[in-house]
């Protein structure tokens, strides 16, 4: 109990740090969203009505506790930067509650993939004693880890969408119009994730159960005429799970906060892209909760795999 | 062994990797010889570049028919709905199709009669008197009065709440209804150029403040819906008073951020209608698609500040204006396809344009720049950082070869490559820079380009002072006739290119990608998407 408690409250601390450090980097750097949205034509009369219209008159901290105060109540304010007709600007909880959803089954679909190829594929590569196999998966997992994020989003697209046709690229629907459709486009953004991921994770499976299967207890299973699937199943690949559990924790946290390259590539509503427009457009309320968000998230899948440990590992629960 | 080997396969691989990469985008600069399919008549002072290996693209010959759905792609994100207070360009240029004034903007860079059938101008110049066409409908069914005219015009001018929406109204002091069809503008200042802001959208009565009022108009097409980040849809408006128009069912405007995703979506037909393409696209989509080009509606320049060391030197000015070698910024950036100007004048707008590029010539003239930078005190030359927003590549490589163009004279120019937000903020509105390159963008107002150079425009962010200009400026205030303010508009011309006030580069074209089976695209001298006249042709 003591533990949750400590948990919550490092949650908070971090949440309430990173929301100061956030809104003081908005106001360091330069540019700011009078000028975004007034653009080359703006006059000091027009930016001065802005600024009072969107409150940037007043002092900083004031600004600060006022925003506060709101997301305390629920209330994620509106975005500077996005109308949602003629008079009404667009809720942030809207904005961000609409790509949500995107960001969230590209990130299950790509952990998804990862976990079903790599997990199979690592423990092939470590029981294997096929040279060439060997290193062909060498090679194959290298490779797929250094080709950059957007050059493979491109070849996927060529591969899949111009080539064999299996999707149209930029035909993305929405999930409210036809869900099939939606998760049909996503599988190919999720594979251009997945890829590296892939062969990060199954390179890394690999490596521990190698380590694992020179460890004392294998040879004293051995000595006892376990065989070596059982050897490896039973015994070896529990542990040599457990640093890949936090692998797939840091790749889940890293999805689920929106994949930016991946979402331009494929023309994806999601987070990743709204963070990075509404940065270069000082949609301060816009980016002020994305990164709140993203720092919840990040905390949470660490709680999550700090919890897994302790059902994975005996010995940590008693520590 | 077999370590090294496989490190080498995959270095190999990733070479493969990054030389396909480059295949897919670059080697575009050198090829100047692209197929472009001239569709506007003001584009006379482009150099027809047609190309007999591509001859399979041409623009269809089938007859217009009705329905079907375009989808065009869009670079950036709207910042609005609302026709009144939207800012940026390529939010106007899709309203466009959504809303129309008391007249509207010509393909040709006239302005035609839209919600108003005529209106007349009093002889003193201050009374304009619109009569409104009988039948025109606004999208949500009602016909347009002339209660929603006076609220309109009074809504941009300020009347309605001390506000004005469009700077060029402000001078409107009243707007009376005479009768059912008929409205009188008063105005407190004679201004030739007043009617062109009439184009400003005719909205129905109160509905600016109305709370869930959708964007309603009587333009060719009305609102469907509009998604931040991916676009905004427009469906074709029955009612439309132009008979025959809009041919398409359904338009939407797909924002694609990425150039590659574009490329990829036009050639999987996802896309149908692609403008700004860089060169490099150009050169991909030859063949494939048709690939129009008229000149764009902005003038880019080398902006220099008038107030810095050692730019408060004219001579200093003038002697980077004959270091810039324009063909070869024009070769490298635009394939040879953009109008080199010297001047803050669009050349398109023809009766006002005046060709200064002789001045300095379009090539470099290394002597004349020493020379000079020797009379000015800087025989070796000195250091120039030029902020470019780095967004926009087109400004980033025409910066690239500039500098080097500067270090032939002497000039130590360096590029600091800088955000949008902070170009607006460092550059724009506070004026600390020393030189930039961007582009300014047009208005159907001929004289649009040229009020930011007066000493005290709040839009002078080059702090250009000119006692001369601002004179000349003043006659043109005080002109009450068009073809008055041309000659002064000639002569402003020619005293920003005397003063060597900024390095004025480019017209760039505006090429856009054009499905095969798509006709009657019409580019105009402003920054519109017209898609009024955009057709399917039959098979």
């Amino acid at each position: 109990m003591k533990y949750f408690i400590q948990k919550i409250a490092t949650l908070i601390i971090t949440l309430l740090l990173v929301s100061i450090l956030a809104f003081l980097a908005f106001q360091i750097i330069p540019g700011d969203v009078v000028n975004s949205i007034l653009g080359t034509e703006a006059t000091p009369e027009m930016e001065e009505a802005l600024r009072a219209e969107l409150g940037l008159d007043k002092p900083p901290v004031q600004r600060y506790l006022a925003w506060g105060k709101d997301v305390l109540r629920g209330d994620f304010g509106v975005s500077y930067r996005y109308s949602k007709n003629m008079n009404e600007m667009m809720p942030v909880k809207e904005l961000i509650g609409d790509k949500l959803p995107v960001t969230l089954w590209l990130a299950l679909l790509s952990v998804g993939i990862t976990v079903i190829v790599a997990i199979p594929l690592g423990v092939l590569w470590a029981g294997t004693k096929n040279k060439f196999l060997d290193g062909f998966l060498n090679v194959l997992t290298q490779t797929s880890m250094a080709i950059p994020a957007f050059f493979l989003g491109i070849l996927v697209t060529y591969l899949f969408g111009i080539a064999l046709k299996m999707f149209a690229p930029g035909a993305y629907v929405s999930y409210k119009t036809d869900f099939g459709g939606f998760i049909h486009y996503l599988i190919f953004p999720a594979i251009a994730i997945a890829i590296p991921k892939i062969g990060m994770t199954a390179r890394f499976l690999r490596n521990s159960t190698l380590t694992e299967l020179k460890s004392d207890y294998v040879r004293t299973a051995k000595s006892k005429g376990v065989s070596d699937t059982g050897i490896l199943f039973k015994h070896v690949l529990r542990n040599a799970m457990l640093p890949v559990v936090t692998f797939l924790g840091m790749i889940i946290a890293e999805v689920v906060a929106g994949s930016i390259v991946v979402e331009q590539v494929f023309s994806l509503p999601g987070i990743g892209r709204l963070l990075i427009s509404s940065i270069s457009t000082r949609d301060f309320p816009v980016v002020e909760i994305l990164i709140l968000y993203i720092t919840f998230v990040v905390i949470v899948v660490y709680f999550v795999v700090d919890v897994l440990y302790r059902i994975l590992d005996p010995r940590i629960r008693q520590k | 062994m077999k370590k090294y080997l496989s490190i080498f396969f995959v270095t190999l691989l990733a070479m493969t990797a990054l030389t396909g990469c480059t295949g897919s985008t670059g080697e575009s600069s050198e090829d100047n010889t692209s197929t472009t399919v001239s569709t506007t008549d003001t584009d006379t002072t482009q150099t027809g570049t047609t190309d007999d290996t591509n001859v399979d693209v041409v623009a269809p010959t089938g007859e217009p028919t009705y329905g079907g759905t375009v989808v065009v792609g869009i670079q950036q994100d709207i910042d609005g709905l609302d026709p009144h207070t939207v800012t940026a360009a390529g939010t106007r240029e899709i309203l466009f199709n959504i809303f129309e004034g008391l007249v509207k903007n010509t393909a040709n860079g006239d302005l035609m009669c839209a919600v108003a059938e005529d209106y007349s101008l009093s002889e003193d110049g201050l009374v304009y008197t619109f009569n409104l066409r009988q039948g025109v409908k606004f999208h949500n069914g009602n016909l347009v009065t002339a209660e929603d005219v006076k609220y309109s015009l009074e809504r941009v001018s300020g009347l309605l709440d001390g506000t004005p929406l469009i700077s060029t109204m402000k001078t409107i002091t009243a707007v009376d209804i005479l009768d059912e069809k008929t409205v009188q503008v008063t105005v407190d200042s004679v201004n030739p150029e007043l009617i062109y802001s009439f184009t400003a959208a005719i909205i129905p009565n109160g509905s600016g403040e109305d709370e869930n009022a959708n964007p309603i108009g009587t333009g060719p097409f009305s609102f469907v819906s509009y998604t931040p980040q991916e676009g905004i849809v427009i469906a074709k408006n029955a009612d439309y008073w132009q008979a025959g128009l809009p041919y398409l069912d359904k338009v939407e405007f797909k924002i694609i951020t990425s150039g590659e995703t574009a490329l990829l979506e036009l050639q999987a037909g996802t896309v149908q209608v692609y403008p700004y393409l860089a060169d490099s696209q150009v050169t991909e989509l030859e063949g494939k698609m048709q690939v129009l080009s008229a000149p764009s509606a902005t003038v880019q320049a080398l902006f220099l500040n008038n107030s810095v060391e050692p730019l408060n030197n004219v001579k200093v000015r003038q002697a980077i204006m004959y270091a810039l070698d324009k063909d070869e910024i024009n070769l490298f950036v635009a394939g040879g396809d953009a109008t080199v100007i010297s001047s803050a004048m669009l050349p398109s707008l023809e009766s006002y344009y005046v060709d200064l590029n002789d001045t300095y010539g379009t090539s470099a003239n290394v002597e004349m720049a020493k020379q000079l930078l020797t009379e000015a005190g800087y025989p070796d030359g000195f250091d120039l950082v030029i902020s470019v927003p780095s967004s926009y590549e087109v400004h980033m490589q025409t910066a690239e070869v500039i500098v080097e163009q500067l270090k032939a004279v002497g000039i130590n120019a360096s590029i600091d490559a800088i955000e949008w937000s902070s170009w607006l903020s460092d550059v724009y509105t506070d004026r600390n820079y020393a030189a930039t390159v961007c582009a300014l963008t047009g208005d159907s107002t001929p004289g649009y380009l040229l009020n930011r150079f007066t000493s005290t425009s709040s839009k002078n962010f080059i702090n250009f002072d000119s006692a001369d200009y601002d004179e000349v400026y003043a006659k043109v205030v005080a002109a009450t006739s068009m073809e008055e303010r041309g000659i002064y508009y000639k002569e402003l011309q020619k005293i920003l290119v005397e003063e060597a006030a900024t390095g004025f580069t480019l017209c760039i074209a505006n090429k856009v990608a054009v499905a095969n089976d798509l006709g009657g695209y019409q580019f105009y001298p402003v920054y519109v998407q017209d898609m009024a006249t955009v057709y399917y042709v039959s098979k």
